[in-house]
């Protein structure tokens, strides 16, 4: 972050509540410099997210149906404890953009909440733009910004507008900052048109971008995308991974990413962490994953004739195989590539053939199995 | 037979259905007895300057609002709000084509709720009137067949005036405020105290419409009962019962219409 | 300390307007609600004149003295849920999550939660409580001041007991039922001479349920003023609030964030 971009920052949010009329020299660097250690501090920091053996029990009371078990569960009551998230510990550099992966219940929201501040965590320490969550709640919910898929920030019979300028009111932004910032976003979402019409009557994709538009009113340093993709077309899907991507690379803002959809996480993030029962099972950059625990490539071949394909190589399976094409899995850590090549080259006469790796989908569900060793 | 069997059915499903949702049926038992308290407070305190009011003793009007509440707190407003949200929200259209009349499916399936709500709200009542004021002045018990035949009438009276209120959902998206004001026109059917107190003319009108036999008159029958008066009463229900019936059935048909027309 | 209250003060004004807005969105609805409670109310105005009628006074309470409380108890309710109108719904909040967004906001969670939402139909209750003041003691700004006074402490009574039934959901699961009774109780406390109250009923409602503060308190000040009873229902509407806010945020603690349903198998 540029000296400037502080200055920007700290003008619109940070500093005092008698901010009126700052200019953005002289005046603002004497305010800065009251305020100063507070900057040189994160802006000196290298991990902007840092947790160390966090842990989150939740105990839930466990009550049986039936009347007679309601009396019990009232009088003696039994808790059962889960575990979701088991000592993890991690960090994320400023402008990274991290995908947080696990299967459902694995741990993800959980973690995602404790690092806003919506969770208290049952042990461990969070560290978020020098913040602790639990206790400054409220001084980091000016610096970081989330959208979750499932729940609206947005005014179900207002339209966003209203919502916005709402946002803009809670979050303390000046008038005249805020409308700057909504005509700003709202071109850079495409959502001029929306802005009068009632949210119940957007579609998800629209609702979503409006959402997220919502989620960067303040200028987070931060944003946390718990699934923004569920639920939308490929399109529109395209559209948001597109504008996230814009978002990282013009306004700096680290992206926090958790999805099931690996195309969001392949096309935008560089880092993966995958956790799986509440424990972090892999923390490594995607080429790396893709490097190491590829054990499988994925050959596509079409012949020019009518061929019955039959394979006595233990490393090769067939996936799919049809009148004159065959999809080959190849085991290359059991046997090669041109071993497989070779063998399907003397089957028949080959019209095209495309060798490819193993789809990241696929490589995640076998780790989150255990089935991945590197 | 087999026509009305399938309701019979609905009847019993829905008393099985009622018995899972303990919550909010506890709290409707709490609140009742609740109600009769402030009642057996508030007429004891009258009652400390006279004997008689309008005609009634303490004990009298403590039993008369044991049985109007008891009628009314068990009936609910369960199918009034089921019967709107079906229209609202469109469901109502699954219900046409099924092998049933809907008003029918609507009562029976409410009436399961209602007789269990009824059964322990009556223990509770009963219980109250008797630790408080003791038992009926005059009681028979030869009577007790018939007192609990108006109380059924009554929450069958009941339950279709608001299954008629419900139906208006066809043509008001708001229709709640419908609700109210019948709920209270009710009140002034006698709810919280027997009509003998207000004044003649209010009395008059109140006589002829039909929310006084919901709760004025089988209450007043029970605490001072006569078999003249309660065939006479008894009479005017089932007219009213019939009469409301044939009124569902046109609104009924006539909304659906409306639905044609608009498309949903 | 003013700052920070200023700035709630006008986070409450946003959350008004906007609510007023969208209530507008459905403005026959709205109407007809206001139309609705304004009805509501009249009958039972109807029910004290035929009581009345027929007995005389009460206890000590005329019908003025009725008239007083059962103004003093509508507006109240009502100014409560103007206000704070999404305090009846922070049991289904919790148990559905949806305190999330509340947490993300950079403001006092309790505060923002019972403020976001407004209940149209109340302000018929509001308007009733006034008109019958009116109607009673005609145009006495003194008595005015005061009359608005209680409003607000009794609005403030309701509030904190409606937050503290509902934190109960923090706990033990849903205790919307819970907090339902709790309002129905506090209303029908306070709308009924206190005189028909004795023995340790009349503990309960100066106690765990104040309906006793939020009328039959304020009517003796009506009836003659004291300044020290007047400063003692500040300081106790006060302990009220606090109390429900520390066992609020002594709930927070345990707040799951939904993830309860997923948990329970």
């Amino acid at each position: 972050m540029s000296v400037s971009n502080l200055l920007k920052v700290s003008d619109t949010r940070r500093v005092s509540p008698t901010r009126k009329g700052i200019t953005p020299c002289g005046v603002t660097k004497i305010k800065v410099a009251s305020v100063g250690f507070f900057y040189i501090q994160g802006s000196d920091y290298l991990n902007i997210i840092t947790v160390e053996h966090l842990n989150k029990i939740f105990k839930t009371k466990v009550k049986k149906e039936g009347f007679r078990q309601s009396v019990r569960s009232i009088l003696r009551p039994q808790y059962k404890t889960v575990k979701a998230v088991s000592d993890i510990g991690f960090s994320v550099q400023k402008g990274e953009m991290l995908a947080f992966i696990g299967p459902n219940g694995a741990g993800k929201s959980t973690t995602i909440k404790m690092l806003t501040g919506i969770l208290y965590p049952t042990s461990g320490t969070i560290d978020v733009l020098g913040m602790n969550p639990v206790n400054d709640r409220m001084k980091l919910s000016f610096r970081i910004g989330s959208v979750f898929g499932q729940k609206s920030q947005l005014w179900f019979h207002l339209p966003p507008g209203d919502s916005f300028k709402l946002l803009g009111s809670i979050f303390e932004i000046p008038a005249r900052e805020l409308r700057k910032r909504i005509s700003f976003l709202r071109e850079l979402f495409e959502i001029e048109d929306l802005m009068d019409i009632p949210v119940r009557k957007l579609s998800l994709g629209q609702r979503i971008r409006c959402e997220i538009a919502g989620s960067l009113l303040h200028r987070p340093d931060i944003i946390f995308l718990d699934e923004p993709t569920i639920g939308l077309d490929v399109v529109v899907k395209q559209k948001i991974r597109d504008l996230v991507k814009r978002l990282n690379r013009e306004e700096d803002v680290t992206i926090f990413l958790t999805s099931h959809d690996v195309g969001d996480i392949e096309q935008l993030c560089k880092r993966a962490i995958i956790i799986n029962n509440g424990e972090i099972v892999l923390d490594e950059s995607i080429k790396k994953i893709k490097y190491n625990y590829l054990k499988k490539k994925v050959i596509d071949v079409k012949y020019s004739e009518n061929i019955d394909l039959k394979l006595d190589i233990p490393s090769m399976t067939i996936v799919k195989a049809k009148d004159y094409s065959a999809k080959i899995e190849v085991d290359i850590s059991s046997g090669t590539i041109e071993e497989a090549v070779d063998k399907l080259m003397r089957v028949g006469s080959v019209m095209d053939i495309n060798i490819s790796d193993q789809p990241l989908e696929e490589i995640i569900s076998d780790i989150y199995q255990g089935l991945c060793n590197p | 037979m087999v026509k009305i069997k399938k309701y019979w059915t609905v009847f019993k499903i829905s008393i099985q259905n009622s018995l899972i949702y303990t919550s909010s049926f506890v709290t409707g038992l709490i609140f009742y007895a609740f109600i009769i308290f402030i009642f057996i407070n508030l007429w004891r305190v009258i009652y400390l300057k006279k004997e008689l009011i309008a005609g009634f003793t303490y004990n009298q009007v403590i039993w008369y609002c044991i049985v109007t509440e008891l009628i009314t707190i068990s009936t609910g407003g369960n199918i009034f709000r089921t019967i709107s949200n079906d229209i609202k929200n469109g469901a109502i259209g699954y219900n046409l084509n099924k092998p049933y009349n809907y008003i029918f499916y609507n009562i029976s399936n409410n009436m399961g709720n209602v007789v269990i709500r009824l059964f322990f709200n009556a223990i509770i009542g009963i219980a109250m009137g008797f630790i408080f004021v003791g038992r009926i002045q005059g009681f028979d018990v030869i009577y007790l067949p018939l007192m609990l035949i108006c109380i059924i009438s009554a929450i069958f009276l009941n339950l279709i005036l608001f299954s008629a209120v419900g139906l208006t959902a066809f043509w008001f998206e708001e229709n709640s405020a419908f609700f109210w004001i019948v709920q209270k026109v009710m009140f002034m059917g006698g709810l919280f105290f027997p009509l003998d107190m207000m004044p003649g003319w209010i009395r008059n009108i109140a006589l002829v419409l039909p929310f006084s036999y919901v709760t004025y008159a089988p209450a007043r029958t029970i605490v001072k009962f006569n078999p003249n008066d309660f065939s006479w009463m008894f009479l005017i229900q089932v007219t009213y019962i019939l009469v409301l019936l044939i009124l569902n059935m046109l609104i009924f048909r006539k909304g659906v219409k409306a639905i044609n027309v608009n498309g949903g | 300390m003013l700052m920070e209250a200023r700035k709630y003060l006008r986070l409450i004004k946003d959350y008004f307007l906007l609510n007023l807005s969208a209530a507008m969105e459905y403005r026959a609805s709205f109407i007809i609600q206001v139309l609705g409670m304004a009805l509501n109310n009249a009958f039972f105005l109807f029910f004290w004149w035929i009581v009345f009628n027929n007995t005389g006074n009460i206890g000590n309470y005329s019908f003025r003295h009725v008239m007083t409380i059962w103004a003093i108890a509508s507006s109240a309710f009502g100014a409560a849920f103007i206000l704070f109108g999404n305090t009846r719904n922070i049991s289904n909040l919790i148990v559905q999550g949806e305190l999330d967004v509340y947490l993300l906001q950079p403001k006092n969670v309790l505060i923002n939660v019972i403020c976001s939402r407004s209940s149209a139909a109340s302000w018929g209750d509001l308007l009733y409580g006034f008109i019958v003041f009116f109607a009673v003691y005609g145009f006495n700004p003194g008595k005015l001041m005061l009359f608005t006074l209680f409003v607000v402490s009794g609005a403030l009574f309701i509030t904190s007991m409606l937050i503290i039934a509902h934190s109960f959901t923090f706990r033990m699961g849903n205790s919307s039922n819970i907090a339902n009774a709790v309002l129905e109780f506090l209303i029908s406390f306070s709308i009924y001479p206190e005189d028909i109250f004795k023995g340790y009923i009349k503990f309960i409602i100066y106690s765990v349920l104040p309906a006793g503060f939020i009328t039959f308190f304020p009517l003796r000040i009506m009836n003659e003023f004291k300044p020290v009873m007047l400063l003692a229902l500040l300081l106790i509407n006060t302990a009220y609030f606090i109390t429900a806010f520390i066992i609020f945020y002594r709930g927070l603690k345990k707040y799951e964030s939904g993830n309860l349903i997923t948990t329970r198998m």
